[in-house]
């Protein structure tokens, strides 16, 4: 019975759970960058944008490896675009997928010693151009982070 | 590299915006306590995710956002020893006056020269635009002003230099 008044009721508890995610999502993640990768190669850089931002990520729990190699191959793929074609890309996202990749964007400038920051800048110009300032407001709120 | 300055400011302003949505909201913990959130960091649900925006690995800008308070961190550009020492002293001038700078914070963040804080009060008090274009003016003039500091502490340096030197040419 003492048992109830250790208990603390203070805490919210269903927001300390972490999120839940399966293993079979790392090959859903490792698919995803061979992927991106060889569109880069092929130079066909508008589908390896839109496929880099298909997968909604939950990378909580997913190993850092895995994580790193996924942001990098995004990052690859959006430095290799010249920035007169960003917006006809950033054009063609919806809203869902310009969330993910103005993630992605700042993901990559809060590490500005591996990834060049004024393609990123660029890149965070366009989006908010076409999102408005909606899309950030979502990166600032969301708990699914990149 | 200067070109990518607008583009900068206008990334962290448009995030600023974004951030400076805050409400009032009283401590969960203490009743009829109002703190900060983000300096309080004790309930995780009302806080959000932190933001970098960064112009290269020496200028960036950490902002923290809360349901009721923003706190934003500034990187400023260091070239130099001497341009460290300014800055140094600068912001900590500043800081020393943080209370009559209203939404400055006495002590800069790890890893950063200078912050602020700036609660919902505030947003009540003062217009949301005008605070945000304060702390980008703050950033321009920031280093303009260091720069400005090293040529006239050089000059100054050079001409004592000039003067003591001038009893030994003969």
């Amino acid at each position: 019975m003492s048992a109830n008044r250790k208990l603390n009721v203070d805490i919210d508890e269903d927001f300390e759970e972490d999120v839940e995610v399966e293993v079979d999502n790392y090959t859903k993640y490792r698919s995803l960058c061979d992927d991106v990768k060889s569109n880069i190669l092929r130079g066909d850089l508008n589908s390896a944008i839109k496929r880099a931002v298909s997968e909604n990520f939950i990378s909580k729990k997913a190993p850092s490896d895995i994580r790193e190699a996924c942001i990098s191959t995004v990052i690859e793929a959006m430095s290799a675009v010249k920035s007169l074609e960003i917006p006809t890309i950033v054009n063609q996202l919806n809203s869902n997928e310009l969330d993910i990749l103005i993630k992605f964007v700042y993901v990559g400038m809060a590490q500005p010693e591996i990834y060049n920051s004024s393609i990123l800048i660029t890149w965070h110009e366009k989006i908010v151009n076409v999102a408005g300032l909606g899309c950030i407001v979502r990166v600032l709120t969301d708990r699914n982070t990149v | 590299m200067s070109n990518t300055l607008k583009p900068y400011l206008n990334a962290v302003k448009a995030t600023l915006t974004a951030a400076l949505c805050l409400e009032n909201f009283a401590s969960q913990l203490v009743e009829r306590h109002n703190k900060p959130e983000v300096e309080a960091g004790s309930t995780k649900e009302v806080l959000l995710n932190p933001v970098v925006i960064s112009r290269n690995e020496n200028e960036k800008v950490l902002i923290e956002p809360s349901i009721n308070s923003v706190r934003v961190s500034i990187k400023i550009k260091q070239a130099d020893e001497i341009e460290q020492i300014l800055c140094h002293k600068f912001t900590r001038f500043l800081m020393l006056r943080a209370e009559n700078f209203v939404i400055l914070r006495k002590k800069p963040i790890d890893g950063y020269s200078i912050s602020f804080l700036i609660t919902n009060f505030h947003t009540e008090q003062m217009f949301k635009h005008k605070l945000v274009d304060f702390i980008i003016q703050f950033m321009e003039e920031v280093d303009k002003e260091i720069s400005e500091m090293k040529l006239s502490l050089n000059a100054r340096a050079r001409i004592v230099a000039e003067e003591y030197l001038k009893q030994f040419n003969n």
